[in-house]
């Protein structure tokens, strides 16, 4: 613990001597057993300064923030080794490490506090907002009841929830995921603490509502003067909101740096292959074709950028979807009537051409999902045409319907829930081939199996084993094999990459390109996430409420976006390029509902073609606000 | 107003299910044998005549669908008609209907106030020799037979320290070997269940946070955890009182409890077709009604059901 | 005091405004404000016979209850001889086509109401009207054409036919003298539930299959019980039954299980207390098709059977081996008649005679209700193995196999019968099994059987009919017509406090004089 990081001088402003860490961590190891999970890392925090810890899954970044407050053994891990020195207000200064259980359960919460990935599940569902803010604050301000509610109120005023009395009553399943992380926050802050830790703060939330939330986990920090550990997998995120940067790999430090120092001059491979893996929007100005990541292994590039080489011919769509309207049905009263449509999608017109990649971005409950099942027949249409090879999918007869799922395919988001844990993958990979009768032997079976696997970059033998012996990019690999096994002419990813660490991402987008190149596939990508789209695109189509705002190819949208809200979209996205610069947008804007009562039909858009195929909707005043 | 529709389902959905299984049990006890038969099977110097006779004065020359929606003509009108051999259906049915939910009560009770202690020790520590001990006592309480715990326990607190009486239905003694045989039985499976409702509850990301919050670790089991178990584990008991019907059955024949398994199996034995007709279809409109009274209580306890977003 | 009205509120204004002190008294006792408690007989036995209206059952369960609360014209003691009862004499009129009866004076039933003439008018009546009909009960009394009141304490029977066995039969069931205006006051059903009798014990409170609580009838003719209440317990289950009464929950427990006569026997505090049933088993042969068609094969199969060895190895001893489907107390035994001896060889022999290739099958058909039965049946299959024959056992359901199996000839070629001759007169055995066209005898259709068991229901000679019925069993014994095992004992576990218990052969426990120390 000699090196210093970086100084903390500069933020510190007007302090003139050295200042002492409130954290420092000493040669920490976590382990399982006998497997050490977190392998000798160091680091120190200071007040106001953020410290980012950096890392895919299992790099053991979250364990070693829930060693800080003293839970993992109820992982069934334990500290074995090192110090973490926390400078206690309370106790005074304290060895987190050899702390009993009573004493650190009083500086939890109330000096330590911690922020968790999911909001949805953070909460506890059978207790209210108002329960669960007052329950930290009787703890460990022992004051009553009736001034706790009060004060929850202020708290959810600081966290800028409207109706914060209303709120309390509420239940979290009330609430939406942006909502529900500043009832965290809320939370997390409610003793002033001197140390925040934020493990993955803003990963499960739109990107529009992780702008906000980053703004404010950072104005607080500005209030507050608390020191934060800023827990991410996320490079572009980190650079916007971290003073300081350790970047961990398998349990163990891969390098330790400012935030500066750790761009401008990345030292490890891994941190360069993290960084280059990072899909930056904004990266792709300029240039008209989808263009792959470059990859690295250990030392040298092995695979560098380049332009995906192949030409769309824009003659006869491949599929073609017209006037599509998707609506489900709210049903109420004693007997059961419909009240209300969620209109899920309404109206949404456009085409795919053989080989073409067409993104649909938005955020959730923009109908971007539903446009894909309705696609795939998972979804039953209210109106509309989604016509493959000119002939209307919804009017067929139901032996060419099945000859309809084979040409389309679908890869999913989740691919541990996609995948018969029972079944051995080459098993579950050729199933929808022989179903389609594409395979009439066991050895004509065998041979596909075995050239679809290397097709996706896994091997031949790979076949008699089973899912769970595969991690998360090789399981998407297998879904992605079994897709191709039917020789489909257009794949629906719906958030195929969007649980996948990033340098795995960037593998599998890879390899969608690189069968785009070879096989002529075309794609219905349908993802949140601008920069991925912007890499892997052709042309991109941006929903919200359920109607397509703006389409065009990609040099279009992101390079000359005119609808308010594809504006604010690509404004959201944080980028390493732009850190610090990018202004955090207004701070109360929550998606409108799609439920509308019967009769209140939405308002349909008419499109004007601002250049050749670049169609933007009519927009009304409401939404540049 | 979606819990009414939901709640006109069940109903529906109830009735159904009821005669459904009258009809079944009413089919299939006619399928297998003569109450005539039955009735003479002691006498001798009976004749065909004699039996005619008989079948004719029971109503049971009449076919098969007339003596049916007879049955269920009774049953609408809540009279349920007279046993073949033991006077009107409802006064049996009434006394036998209490002493049956007295013990289903008191065993379920019982062992709910057992299980849910034992299974969260077992949760929370998983793994451990408590864990173990208390996983091995289950499976061992699993693989009694109740008819041979019923007698073990007779053998014990009956005959050999003469502390319990053996049978029979008096006062609060007699009620102790019988929901104790039921109650072990069942101990057995719930404390499997809420080990592993609880283990599912403790692992959710809440839990965690709650002890970041700063709450000791017993609230955080008994407060959050125990409250998110509850949803599942009032499902699952409620699930069980099939179960937990079909093992008071044996139970009441063993102990002699004037309950509507001793009804329904002397039903059986003698071929009294209203009678059995009678109390299975009881029976069964109990177990949908539990059924049903389980699911209101489940949206009453998780507010994601409760309170409509 | 909730106890009382609930008491009153089961019986009828007319029967509140007769109650007899005795009764007064027991329901003083149940309310709680009994000055001195009472003595009480605890009884279980396993079954309830569900319907306490002597005309509507047929169970051994009624005996056992019946026997302390009605009487009938005659009365059959423990020793099974026949005794005036509610009758004090009669005799038989133009050629035994009438019976003149002499009725009891001073008697009456539980409710005041008097016994006389009109009284047995109307049992009669009920039994063979409409009323019977519905039970198993008339059957018995056809032979009766009408019963016609001569005076108040005189009546005479019109006989249809002749029926020898009349007189044993009016100690039956069905001849138990019911009260008429009762019944009429309180209708049938009510009557099924609480009946009225004059016997030493009426009725005070029945639970259906759980328990029956009898009082001592005060105004009883004939004595007076010598303990005052008796609670007939059901218990259908016989561990239970065996649990209560080693736990002294019960005195006396009829329907003793044969596995617990050993633990009976050896426990302190129970007696085994035994009498020679009515209750014989055996197996019968199909004995009009396939192997069993062959009187040589039923012989050996006969004879390859050590019947002592499997009485003493699984029924404790506790009956006799038999030749025919009778006991010793059956009129009609003939005690010349040999028991079958076990002689493996000459089994073999006549099998090899009669052409049975060894390794042959046959089935056995059972009720899988009756456990013993089912482990006697696995010795008999073992003996059958030891001479080349290869017995299957089937366990069939009571029912099926009462009213399927049996009256349509479906069983295999031997099956399961055992029979409470009630009656103790070969009679009521042989006609049902012997004669052709009866429901239980679906095999044997033999003109000399026939001939022999119409003879001795046209006479009242006592002697011709002894000598007919001992000719049926020898016929059926040369033919080798069935398999006879056992004549199994009766078996009463009695707490050793209880004094006073006469066993009954037939099940029809009296409790008169029984007396529990305390």
């Amino acid at each position: 613990m000699t090196q210093q990081a970086s100084s903390p001088e500069q933020k510190c402003r007007g302090e003139t001597f050295q200042p002492k860490p409130i954290l420092s961590v000493n040669d920490l190891q976590v382990q399982f057993g006998s497997t050490p999970v977190v392998d000798k890392v160091s680091f120190d925090l200071y007040r106001s300064r953020t410290l980012a810890i950096v890392g895919e899954s299992g790099s053991g970044k979250s364990i070693s923030s829930l060693a800080i407050m003293g839970l993992v053994k109820h992982l069934g891990a334990k500290v074995s080794h090192g110090s973490m020195q926390f400078e206690s207000d309370l106790l005074g200064s304290v060895d987190l490490a050899q702390l009993p259980e009573e004493k650190h359960r009083i500086i939890r919460g109330r000096e330590i506090s911690m922020i968790f990935q999911e909001p949805m599940a953070s909460l506890n569902p059978v207790f209210t907002i108002g329960d669960q803010l007052c329950e930290t604050l009787m703890i460990h301000r022992g004051i009553s009841k009736k001034q706790a509610q009060a004060e929850a109120c202020q708290l959810l005023d600081l966290v800028r929830i409207p109706q914060s009395k209303r709120i309390l009553g509420y239940y979290p399943h009330q609430l939406s995921g942006g909502q529900l992380q500043r009832v965290m926050i809320a939370m997390a802050i409610s003793c002033k603490p001197k140390i925040l830790i934020a493990d993955e703060p803003t990963t499960a939330l739109d990107v529009t509502i992780q702008a906000q939330i980053l703004g404010l986990i950072s104005d607080l920090q500005n209030e507050l003067n608390s020191g934060i550990i800023f827990i991410s997998h996320n490079m572009a995120v980190v650079s916007e909101v971290a003073d300081d940067i350790l970047v961990m790999r398998n349990s163990k430090e891969v390098e330790r740096n400012s935030m500066e120092g750790l761009l401008a001059e990345p030292k490890a491979s891994y941190t360069r292959n993290l960084l280059s893996a990072v899909p930056e929007l904004g990266s792709m100005q300029g240039l008209e074709k989808p263009r792959y990541f470059a990859q690295y292994s250990e030392e040298q590039e092995t695979l560098p950028e380049r332009d995906l080489d192949k030409q769309v011919k824009y003659a006869e769509p491949l599929l073609e979807v017209d006037k599509l309207s998707v609506r489900y049905s709210v049903h109420d009263g004693f007997m059961g009537k419909i009240s209300h449509y969620v209109h899920a999608a309404e109206q949404v017109s456009f085409a795919i051409y053989p080989g073409e990649t067409l993104s649909i971005v938005g955020e959730s409950g923009s109908g971007k999902s539903t446009v894909g099942r309705t696609i795939q027949q998972l979804a039953e249409p209210h109106s509309g045409e989604v016509r493959l090879d000119g002939e209307n999918l919804f009017e067929l007869p139901s032996n060419r319907k099945k000859l309809f799922s084979r040409e389309i395919q679908y890869v999913f988001q989740d691919p541990y829930g996609a995948l018969n844990p029972r079944k051995t993958i080459g098993a579950s990979i050729i199933e929808p081939a022989w179903v389609h009768g594409l395979v009439r032997s066991k050895k004509q079976a065998d041979e596909r199996v075995a050239e679809l696997l290397e097709m996706v970059g896994l091997k031949a033998e790979h076949a008699r084993r089973y899912p769970k012996e595969f991690s998360g990019g090789q399981r998407q690999r297998i879904c992605i094999a079994r897709a191709l096994a039917c020789e489909p002419k257009l794949i629906i990813a719906d958030e195929a990459v969007s649980a996948l660490d990033v340098s795995v991402q960037a593998q599998v987008v890879n390899l969608f390109m690189h069968l785009q190149e070879t096989q002529g596939i075309a794609y219905l990508f349908i993802s949140h996430d601008m920069a991925i789209v912007e890499r892997i695109s052709h042309r991109v189509a941006v929903m919200y409420l359920g109607q397509i705002v703006e389409i065009g190819s990609r040099q279009q949208i992101f390079e000359n976006p005119q609808h308010p809200y594809t504006q604010k979209l690509i404004a959201s996205v944080p980028t390493i390029r732009n850190r610090k610069q990018n202004k955090s947008p207004e701070m109360s804007a929550e998606i409108p509902s799609v439920i509308r009562k019967i009769g209140d039909e939405p308002d349909v858009h008419e499109y004007v073609e601002v250049t050749k195929g670049h169609l933007v909707a009519n927009h009304s005043p409401a939404l540049t606000n | 107003m979606q819990q009414l529709t939901f709640l006109s389902q069940r109903l529906l959905q109830a009735v159904f299910v009821t005669l459904a299984v009258t009809l079944f049990v009413a089919f299939a006890i006619r399928f297998t044998g003569d109450p005539a038969v039955m009735m003479t099977q002691e006498s001798s110097n009976v004749t065909e005549a004699d039996l005619a006779m008989i079948r004719e004065s029971l109503g049971l020359n009449a076919p098969f669908h007339v003596q049916y929606l007879q049955f269920m003509g009774q049953l609408l009108t809540g009279e349920l008609g007279n046993s073949f051999f033991r006077g009107p259906i409802k006064e049996l049915i009434g006394s036998a209907l209490p002493s049956t939910l007295l013990l289903a009560a008191t065993s379920m009770v019982l062992s709910i106030l057992i299980s849910i202690p034992l299974g969260i020790v077992a949760a929370v520590k998983q793994g451990k020799w408590v864990d173990q001990l208390i996983r091995i006592l289950s499976l061992t309480g699993l693989s009694f037979p109740n008819f041979w715990l019923a007698m073990m326990l007779v053998l014990i607190f009956s005959i050999t320290f003469n502390v319990l009486p053996v049978s029979g239905f008096s006062g609060v003694a007699s009620l102790v070997l019988p929901s104790a045989t039921v109650a072990i039985v069942l101990t057995a499976v719930n404390v499997r269940l809420v080990r592993t409702a609880m283990l599912d509850v403790l692992s959710e990301q809440y839990i965690m946070v709650a002890r970041a919050k700063g709450v000791k670790e017993f609230w955080v089991i008994y407060k959050h955890a125990l409250r998110n178990s509850a949803i599942a584990l009032i499902t699952f008991f409620g699930l069980q009182f099939g179960n937990l019907i079909g093992g008071i059955v044996v139970v009441e024949r063993v102990f002699n409890w004037p309950g509507m398994g001793s009804l329904a199996l002397d039903a059986i034995a003698q071929r009294d077709y209203p009678l059995l007709q009678a109390s299975v279809c009881i029976l069964a409109m109990l177990i949908v009604i539990v059924n049903l009274v389980t699911d209101m209580a489940y949206s009453l306890i998780d507010p994601r059901i409760r309170v409509k977003s | 005091m909730k106890l009382i009205t609930s008491t009153l509120s089961c019986s009828r204004q007319g029967f509140v405004k007769t109650v007899k002190t005795g009764l007064l008294a027991t329901v003083l006792a149940f309310s709680g404000v009994q000055a001195y408690a009472l003595s009480e007989l605890n009884v279980a036995q396993g079954s309830d016979p569900q319907n306490l209206d002597p005309i509507d059952t047929f169970r051994l369960s009624w005996g056992s209850i019946g026997s302390n609360i009605f009487e009938g014209l005659i009365q059959r003691g423990e020793d099974l001889q026949l005794v005036p009862g509610l009758a004090t004499a009669w005799e038989f009129l133009d050629d035994n086509s009438r019976i003149r009866f002499t009725l009891r004076e001073g008697v009456s039933f539980h409710n005041g109401e008097p016994f006389n003439a009109a009284a047995v008018k109307y049992t009669f009546d009920r039994l063979l009207g409409e009323q019977g009909q519905k039970g198993p009960q008339r059957s018995n009394y056809t032979s009766i054409g009408s019963v016609e009141v001569i005076d108040d304490y005189t009546v005479e029977f019109h006989m249809n036919q002749v029926d020898p066995v009349l007189i044993t039969k009016l100690a039956g069931y069905g001849a138990m003298i019911v009260p008429p205006k009762y019944i009429e006051e309180v209708g049938e059903e009510a009557f099924d539930r609480k009946p009225v009798g004059t016997g030493p014990y009426q009725v005070v409170s029945y639970e259906p299959s759980v328990e029956l609580k009898l009082a001592r009838f005060e105004g009883y003719w004939n004595g007076t019980a010598k303990t005052e209440l008796v609670n007939i317990r059901f218990i259908s289950e016989p561990a239970t039954r065996m649990a209560e009464l080693m736990s002294g929950g019960v005195d006396i427990s009829l329907n003793v299980p044969n596995t617990s006569v050993e633990t009976l026997k050896k426990n302190k505090s129970v007696d085994l207390v035994t009498v020679g049933g009515p209750t014989v088993n055996m197996m019968r042969f199909k004995a009009n098709s396939g192997i069993t068609a062959d009187a040589r094969v039923r012989e050996a199969m006969n004879i390859a059977i050590d019947r002592d060895a499997i009485l003493n190895a699984l029924l404790g001893g506790l009956g006799e081996s038999i030749a025919t489907a009778q006991g010793e107390l059956s009129f009609g035994n003939d005690a010349s008649i040999k028991k079958y001896p076990y002689d493996p060889a000459r089994a073999k022999a006549l099998l090899k005679e009669a052409g049975v290739a060894p390794g042959t099958d046959i089935t056995l058909d059972i009720y899988n209700s009756d456990e013993t039965f089912r482990e006697i049946s696995q010795v008999v299959s073992s003996y059958l193995g030891m001479v080349g024959l290869n017995l299957k056992i089937r366990a069939n359901e009571t029912n099926i196999m009462a009213s399927d199996l049996i009256p349509n000839g479906k069983t295999g070629e031997l099956f399961q019968f055992g029979w409470g001759g009630w009656t103790f007169d070969f009679d009521n055995t042989a006609y049902l099994l012997y004669h052709s066209g009866e429901r239980f005898n679906p095999y044997i259709n033999d003109a000399k059987l026939d001939e022999l068991l119409e003879q001795q229901r046209a006479t009242y000679d006592r002697d011709v009919r002894e000598q007919a019925l001992q000719q049926v069993a020898g016929y059926i014994r040369e033919q080798s017509l069935e398999l006879p095992l056992f004549n199994l004992a009766t078996m009463y576990g009695v707490s050793k406090k209880v004094s006073g218990f006469v066993p009954a052969p037939d099940d029809r426990v009296r409790y008169m004089n029984v007396v529990v120390a305390e």
